[in-house]
């Protein structure tokens, strides 16, 4: 599904990111771990398609397309969707006319016919109930004004809506308490799928307990350090981020001995 | 060019000599007014930011209107796609005659202004000359000295449906059409009042109106004016509202249209318990020059005023607001709010904003402000992140922008349609 080979980037004239390889494959969920400033936000803002990154080398293809190749609006067409840390809040852009209007120009892109009201509003009850959203919060101007649990709550609304195969939650635990943790995170889980895979990237272990991942990643210094299966997550929480780096440091120096 | 107004003026009075009327006087002292003062430069306060060089270099003259014009139906073509006549009652000026009317409501009482000027009606006359603007305003002259055309209308019901009246011209030479409208509102009764502006493209005419409007005690009054003229023509306004107790007056300015437009707001709020809300968004493009001057007065104690005006800007466009607010040492317990938000699309609009408050009175609520802004790129990459093309999210944007001015009004369809016939050019 998505090939990420050797990408380095950089913001601002400095290098950021590495050499990253990640490869994900269809229905895998894979998580990237690591501490502040290792290049986690990076890597999904130019997943996203952030004009200010600047990619020196390396490819990212996604379904054997080249990903860098589509604008910001493209890649949702494509199929890849951003849950944002920080979602923006729009006054004056009602929720519903949003998503119309964002699910609408998906299916054009895609070829698809566009909705019409009745059909949109079938179709958002729908997934709205699945994942427990009031209704007021559809009726209300995009994110304006919303919890931090409902702002993450309807960025998984628009996932839903918008189905894509390819979904990146970036550090979408944060500013959660448990409660909206765990509803946000059944949310997910709703939408996971055969056909559907996803990168959460994250800070804390903690929303691994609830999205339990098929890989976990460790990233640092804008390079993948050590990958290994959900048992992974466990261990840098109890031992933390300096241990693996302790340890790759140990790694890496042991031949030169 | 001050005398070829004299002149222009001398042939016209002596042109009107037959139809004698209490109003001549009015028109001999605005013209000498007018010869005195000229079109202000920017040396002038009132003025300041507002360019007039146009009017000292070219003069208009005044459009002569043929009272017995076929009455074909093609000002239907200046209405918006989305409105349906039925929703109405109407008035059309048709290059500067009333052509057409459709009168529902049998208590609106609707006379023609050179009955006015015949008949001894006390009332109208002393709203046509003391409802007047409290700064020196060459074109509030310029169209007391030279207006034949517009209307006197009364209420004194509520009213079924919005009174359309629709300005349509077909022209295009720079002549110069003036109007004059009076409304009044009888105790408790309701005025609503759409006026719409519209040219056909390249027309460079010149649209001089005057509103003039009186809220008897608890009467409510909805003014909404639409200028959508074309881009070439010019456009100068001057609205005067006065209300007694516990009347309400809204006001919507929405300014698309004309290379230059200049629009005056001024209420005075006189009774108790009134109150006064004026909205005005404008939209600018290409060289054009919006204005907007309000000024709210506050003379007496527990009345309520609230402003809202917005501009969005592209190109080299420019726009002015300039709100003064006075609250009089007796106006008590009164609460004034006034705001002007600009968005700027371009590096080159440019915005003049002067929020004032004179405040003479120590037990009231103000507040005022003004922002200059531009669009918010977070927003814009939101969008597109879902799939929104990026000239779609910016129009969303705009739309966001400036929809609670339209919100609070029944014309809003007509403001979409313009307003998006406007901004996806």
């Amino acid at each position: 599904m998505l090939e990420i080979k050797d990408l380095k980037v950089s913001v601002d004239g400095k290098q950021i990111l590495n050499g990253i390889n990640l490869s994900i494959g269809q229905g895998e969920v894979h998580a990237i771990m690591g501490p502040n400033g290792s290049g986690k936000s990076t890597l999904s803002q130019v997943l996203a398609g952030r004009e200010s990154y600047h990619i020196d080398s390396g490819s990212i293809l996604f379904l054997g397309k080249d990903l860098t190749q589509f604008s910001v609006e493209e890649r949702a067409g494509e199929g890849v969707f951003m849950a944002f840390q920080y979602p923006v809040a729009i006054p004056g852009v009602k929720n519903t006319t949003f998503l119309k209007a964002a699910l609408n120009s998906v299916r054009k892109y895609r070829g698809e016919e566009e909705l019409d009201a009745a059909q949109f509003l079938k179709l958002l009850k729908e997934k709205s109930e699945m994942l427990e959203l009031r209704d007021d919060l559809l009726k209300r101007y995009v994110n304006d004004g919303f919890s931090g649990g409902e702002k993450k709550r309807n960025e998984i609304v628009q996932m839903a809506v918008l189905d894509p195969c390819f979904a990146v939650l970036d550090e979408t635990d944060s500013g959660l308490d448990i409660d909206a943790l765990k509803t946000v995170a059944s949310g997910v889980n709703q939408l996971r799928g055969p056909k559907r895979s996803m990168l959460v990237i994250t800070h804390y272990q903690r929303l691994l307990d609830y999205i339990v991942p098929d890989f976990v990643h460790v990233l640092a210094q804008g390079k993948i350090i050590t990958s290994g299966g959900k048992d992974l997550a466990k261990e840098l929480e109890e031992k933390g981020y300096g241990w693996i780096q302790d340890h790759e440091k140990e790694q890496t120096e042991l031949p030169s001995v | 060019m001050i005398d070829q107004y004299q002149k222009q003026f001398q042939s016209f009075i002596g042109d009107n000599k037959s139809n004698q009327s209490w109003f001549d006087d009015v028109r001999k002292s605005s013209m000498e007014s007018f010869a005195k003062l000229g079109f202000p430069s920017s040396k002038h306060e009132a003025w300041k930011h507002t360019d007039l060089s146009i009017f000292r270099k070219e003069f208009f003259p005044k459009a002569t209107v043929h009272k017995n014009q076929a009455t074909s139906e093609t000002w239907k073509q200046y209405l918006p796609q989305n409105i349906s006549l039925e929703n109405f009652q109407y008035l059309v000026f048709q290059d500067g005659v009333l052509a057409h009317q459709h009168i529902v409501d049998s208590h609106l009482k609707i006379e023609s202004l050179s009955t006015v000027f015949q008949g001894e009606n006390d009332e109208v006359a002393s709203i046509i000359s003391e409802m007047k603007p409290r700064i020196e305003h060459p074109f509030f002259d310029l169209n007391n000295a030279f207006v034949t055309e517009g209307l006197y209308i009364k209420s004194t019901g509520q009213m079924n449906l919005p009174l359309l009246i629709l300005y349509v011209d077909s022209h295009q030479d720079n002549k110069a059409y003036y109007f004059k409208n009076i409304y009044l509102a009888e105790k408790n009764s309701s005025l609503d009042v759409i006026e719409y502006h519209s040219s056909n493209t390249g027309n460079q005419t010149s649209v001089n109106i005057v509103s003039q409007v009186y809220a008897k005690e608890n009467a409510h009054i909805e003014h909404v004016k639409i200028q959508n003229q074309s881009k070439q023509s010019f456009h100068q306004s001057f609205f005067c509202a006065v209300t007694e107790k516990n009347a309400v007056v809204k006001d919507f300015s929405f300014t698309l249209g004309s290379t230059f437009s200049r629009n005056d707001v001024d209420l005075l709020l006189k009774g108790e318990g009134a109150q006064g809300y004026m909205y005005g968004l404008y939209s600018g493009v290409d060289h054009q020059h919006q204005d907007h001057h309000t000024l709210v007065d506050h003379s007496v104690p527990h009345c309520e005023s609230f402003q809202l005006y917005k501009g969005v800007l592209d190109d080299d466009s420019h726009a002015v607001f300039e709100g003064r607010v006075i609250v009089r040492e007796d106006a008590q317990k009164i609460h004034a709010q006034q705001m002007n938000r600009n968005l700027l699309l371009s590096q080159n609009a440019l915005v003049d904003t002067t929020p004032q408050l004179e405040i003479f009175a120590d037990d009231v609520k103000c507040t005022h402000g003004a922002t200059i802004g531009k669009m918010d790129e977070e927003q814009v990459f939101y969008l597109r992140s879902r799939g929104i093309e990026e000239k779609q999210a910016r129009n969303l944007l705009v739309r966001a922008f400036v929809s609670e001015t339209i919100f609070f009004f029944e014309a809003k369809a007509f403001c979409y349609w313009s307003f998006w016939r406007s901004v996806s050019r």
